[in-house]
C-alpha cells in the first residue's frame, strides 16, 4: 500500500472506522428489527409449526441464524462485540485529539475556516496596549482562556477559546455506551426468579434454598414470608388500580426487614431487589366442593371438599377422588378440547377429576370425569356422579426478585452519555482567532452562533480601543 | 366537556385551518397570511393545551394513558416543536410556511386519529404499571423528542420536493432546510434518549426488575435510536448533506410513528396498551 502502514495499523484503523460503525450500525438495525417482527423464544419454536407458517427455505434459515432467539444468537452477540469494539478504538483514537483540545495549547489550524466571517477594526496604537485591550475585551466576551498562538512579522495571532470542555461530547457518549455495554454483560451474573403466593399460603415462609424459585423454595440467601397480599380498587369501575405484599425477610430467627412492596414500589435487601408482578386467581389451588350423588337412589349421599392437585376418599364409597383441573368457566375448543375462558359472567364452572377405586362389584375402576353444577349426560360412572357444588378460586399475588451486578454500572453509562450528548449536541465549543495587525484588528469566530459571537467580539473589543484611545486623549 | 374533547375538537378544525392557511402562504408569499396562520396554529395549540390539562386535572395523572391521549399528546409535542422553533428564529418565512404546511398537516391527521370511532375518548382508569410518575418523565420527553424529530421530517420531505430538478436558485433555501433537518435533530436526540431510552429503562427496573427486555417496543425505540445516531455521524462527521441526510431524517421519523403506533397495534408486548 502507497500509505506505508503496517497491516496491524491498518486492521486496527478499520476496526477503529466510522466506515465500519456505520456497516455494524445498520447491520444492528436489521437484527433488532428482525427481532421485533418474529416473535422471540428463548427455546427452540415447534419445528413443525415454523414449517408449516414459513416453508422449507426460511423454516432453514430461522432455526440456523435462530431468528427466534435473535438477542441471544452468536451472530447478534458478535454484532454487538464488534460494535464495542470499534467503538473502544476510534475513542481511542480520538483521545489525544480531544485532550489536545481541551487542555493543550491550540494551534491556529484547530480553527476550520469553513463559514468562519471575519469582522476587521481599524486601529492605530502601541501594539502591547492593544494585545493587553483586546485580550482583555475577549475575556470578558466569555472566552475564558485566550492564548497568544504566534506573531507573524508584525502580526500577532490570539486565539480565544470556550466551552473547551464540550469537545469531550462525543468521547463521554462512547465511553458512556461502553460501560451499558459492560453493564449488559455483567448480566450474565444475574440471580433473578419469581414465586407465587396464594391465600391459602399467606403468612407461610418461603426457605431460601440453590432450587429454581418455585414456590416451595426460592434460591436467595434469606428466607421470605408474605404476611398478607391484596389489591385496591377503582370504587367507579371496580378495575384493579394497584395490588401490594407485605414482606418479612428472615436470616434463620431473626427478623433482617420487613416491608410493602406494590407495583412500581419495589423493596431491595441486600442488593436483591423483589417486585410486585402479577395478582389473580390462582386457577391451579381452587377449592372445590364435590356433591357425590347416588345415581340408583337420585340422591346427594355425601360431599367432598378438596383442592386441585389432592386426592381425597369419598365418604360411604370405596373411591378415591383426584381434582385434576379447574376452569373458570368451561367450554369446548372447535377441536373438541376443554377450556377455561377466565371470569365470564353467566358462564358455568367445571372441574376435571380422576376417580379411582372399587365398584360395587369389587372390581377396579379408574377414570376420568368433569364435574359440573349440574349432571352432564357425559358421566360414565355407573353407581356415582359428581356435582360441581361450589368453588373458591384464591387470589394470588407473583413476586419476581432480581439482583444484577450489572446495575450500577448502567447508571454511570447512562449519566456519561446524557452529559456527553448535552455537551456534544448543545454545548458546543466555539473560537475566536483575532489577528492584530499594525492598522486593524481582525476577528474571525467560529463554532456555535459563530457570526454573532464574532460581531458582538468585534464591538467589544472596538469599544475597548476606542475607551483607550479617549483615555489617552484625556491624560 | 370535563374530559377536554371538546377542546380537542376545536383544536382539530383550527389544525386543518393552519394548515390550509400556511398553504396559502406558501403560494401567495404574502407575510400577513403567513402571520395569520401562525395565530391560527397558535390558537388550535392553545385549545389542545387546555384540553389536555382538563384531562390530566380529571385522570390525576399525565394524560398519555391511553391511544386516544397519546395522539393527541402526540400532536401536542409537534406543534410545541414548530411553535419553540418558530419563537428561537430557527425558521425563516419562508421555511416557517412550509415546515408550518407539514407540521399543521401531520397534527391534524393526529387528531383527526384520535377522533375517530375506532379510539374511545372515554377516561379509562390507569392500569397499575402506570401508575408511576415514571410515565410523565419517560413518555413526555419522548413526544418532545419526537416533536423535535417531525419538524426534521417536514424540512426533509420538503428538503426531497425541493430538491426535485436541480434548480441553482434552490441553493440557498435547500442548505437552510439542510441546516434546520440538523438543528431539530440535535434538539431532539438528547430528549429522545433520555426519555425513551434512559428513563424507560429506569423505569422498567422499578416495575419489572430489568433494565431492558427486548420488548419489540423497546426493540423498536432502539432501531429509531440507532437511525438517529447514524444521521448525527454522518452529518457531523462525514459531512454529509442534501438527499441522503434527509431521507436518513424521513426514514428516523416514520420509524419513530411505527414504534409509537405500529408495535401497539401490530405487535403484542408488555408495552401493548389500549
Amino acid at each position: 500500500m502507497a500509505t506505508g502502514k503496517s497491516l496491524p495499523s491498518r486492521v486496527l484503523a478499520l476496526l477503529g472506522s466510522l466506515r465500519l460503525a456505520t456497516v455494524l450500525l445498520v447491520l444492528l438495525m436489521v437484527g433488532c428489527v428482525i427481532g421485533g417482527l418474529l416473535p422471540q423464544s428463548s427455546v427452540t419454536p415447534n419445528a413443525d409449526a415454523v414449517y408449516r407458517a414459513y416453508g422449507p427455505f426460511w423454516y432453514r434459515l430461522i432455526t440456523r441464524l435462530r431468528l427466534y432467539d435473535v438477542f441471544h444468537s452468536t451472530w447478534f452477540f458478535s454484532l454487538t462485540g464488534l460494535f464495542a469494539l470499534n467503538l473502544a478504538l476510534c475513542t481511542g483514537r480520538r483521545a489525544h485529539c480531544t485532550i489536545a483540545r481541551v487542555f493543550g495549547r491550540p494551534l491556529l489550524t484547530a480553527i476550520p475556516e469553513e463559514n468562519a466571517r471575519t469582522h476587521t477594526i481599524p486601529v492605530r496604537g502601541k501594539r502591547a496596549e492593544l494585545i493587553t485591550f483586546v485580550t482583555e475585551a475577549t475575556r470578558r466576551a466569555g472566552y475564558g482562556r485566550v492564548n497568544r498562538t504566534g506573531d507573524c512579522e508584525e502580526h500577532v495571532q490570539l486565539l480565544g477559546r470556550r466551552r473547551r470542555w464540550a469537545a469531550l461530547g462525543p468521547d463521554l457518549v462512547h465511553v458512556g455506551i461502553l460501560i451499558i455495554l459492560a453493564g449488559a454483560l455483567l448480566g450474565i451474573f444475574r440471580e433473578e426468579g419469581t414465586f407465587r403466593v396464594n391465600e391459602w399460603e399467606k403468612g407461610l415462609r418461603l426457605p431460601a434454598c440453590d432450587g429454581d424459585g418455585s414456590a416451595d423454595c426460592i434460591s436467595i440467601p434469606y428466607d421470605v414470608q408474605v404476611d398478607n397480599f391484596g389489591v385496591e380498587t377503582y370504587a367507579e369501575t371496580g378495575r384493579a388500580k394497584s395490588y401490594w405484599a407485605d414482606l418479612a425477610f428472615w436470616d434463620g430467627d431473626d427478623l433482617a426487614m420487613q416491608g410493602r412492596i406494590s407495583v412500581n414500589r419495589p423493596l431491595t435487601i441486600r442488593g436483591m431487589g423483589f417486585y410486585a408482578w402479577r395478582y389473580g386467581e390462582d386457577v391451579r389451588a381452587t377449592l372445590v366442593r364435590l356433591h357425590v350423588l347416588d345415581r340408583a337412589r337420585g340422591v346427594i349421599t355425601t360431599e367432598v371438599e378438596l383442592r386441585v392437585g389432592e386426592t381425597l376418599p369419598v365418604p360411604g364409597a370405596r373411591l378415591w377422588v383426584t381434582a385434576l383441573q379447574f376452569y373458570r368457566t368451561f367450554a369446548l375448543s372447535d377441536e373438541g378440547d376443554p377450556v377455561d375462558l377466565g371470569s365470564v359472567p353467566g358462564g358455568h364452572s367445571a372441574v376435571l377429576l380422576q376417580v379411582t377405586g372399587l365398584d360395587e362389584d369389587g372390581r377396579n375402576v379408574a377414570y376420568r370425569d368433569l364435574a359440573l353444577p349440574f349432571l352432564p349426560e357425559t358421566t360414565v360412572e355407573p353407581a356415582h356422579a359428581f356435582l360441581l357444588a361450589d368453588a373458591r378460586c384464591p387470589a394470588f399475588i407473583e413476586l419476581h426478585f432480581a439482583r444484577n451486578p450489572g446495575y450500577p454500572v448502567f447508571w454511570w453509562g447512562f449519566v456519561l452519555v446524557m452529559v456527553g450528548l448535552a455537551a456534544a449536541l448543545y454545548f458546543r465549543p466555539s473560537a475566536v482567532r483575532i489577528s492584530i495587525e499594525p492598522d486593524r484588528i481582525l476577528v474571525r469566530a467560529v463554532g456555535r452562533g459563530r457570526a454573532e459571537q464574532a460581531e458582538r467580539l468585534a464591538r467589544d473589543i472596538a469599544d475597548a480601543v476606542g475607551l483607550d484611545s479617549r483615555k489617552e486623549a484625556e491624560a | 366537556m370535563t374530559h377536554g374533547v371538546l377542546f380537542f375538537d376545536i383544536a382539530a378544525i383550527a389544525y386543518i385551518a393552519a394548515f390550509l392557511t400556511f398553504l396559502i402562504a406558501l403560494i401567495l408569499r404574502r407575510s400577513w397570511v403567513q402571520r395569520a396562520a401562525t395565530g391560527i396554529f397558535a390558537a388550535a395549540f392553545l385549545s389542545q393545551s387546555v384540553g389536555l390539562a382538563l384531562r390530566g386535572l380529571t385522570l390525576g395523572a399525565f394524560p398519555v394513558t391511553n391511544t386516544y391521549e397519546s395522539l393527541v399528546f402526540y400532536g401536542w409535542v409537534f406543534a410545541l416543536g414548530f411553535l419553540t422553533m418558530s419563537a428561537l428564529g430557527l425558521l425563516s418565512e419562508r421555511l416557517r410556511e412550509a415546515v408550518g404546511v407539514g407540521v399543521g398537516l401531520l397534527v391534524a391527521v393526529f387528531m383527526a386519529l384520535a377522533g375517530s370511532p375506532l379510539r374511545s375518548p372515554d377516561v379509562i382508569p390507569l392500569v397499575p404499571a402506570l401508575r408511576s410518575h415514571w410515565l410523565a418523565l419517560h413518555v413526555s420527553l419522548v413526544f418532545v423528542g419526537e416533536g423535535f424529530f417531525t419538524v426534521a421530517f417536514a424540512a426533509g420531505v420538503v428538503y426531497l420536493a425541493a430538491a426535485r430538478g436541480h434548480r441553482s436558485d434552490r441553493a440557498d433555501h435547500l442548505e437552510r432546510l439542510d441546516t434546520l433537518i440538523y438543528r431539530a435533530i440535535a434538539i431532539g436526540f438528547p430528549f429522545f434518549t433520555l426519555g425513551g431510552l434512559f428513563f424507560g429503562a429506569i423505569w422498567a427496573k422499578h416495575a419489572w426488575g430489568r433494565y431492558w427486555g427486548w420488548d419489540p417496543k423497546e426493540t423498536f425505540m432502539l432501531v429509531t435510536w440507532l437511525v438517529y445516531v447514524l444521521y448525527l455521524h454522518v452529518r457531523i462527521q462525514r459531512n454529509w448533506r442534501g438527499r441522503r441526510t434527509a431521507w436518513i431524517a424521513v426514514l428516523g421519523f416514520l420509524l419513530a410513528l411505527f414504534t409509537f403506533a405500529g408495535v401497539n397495534f401490530l405487535i403484542r408486548g408488555l408495552h401493548s396498551y389500549t
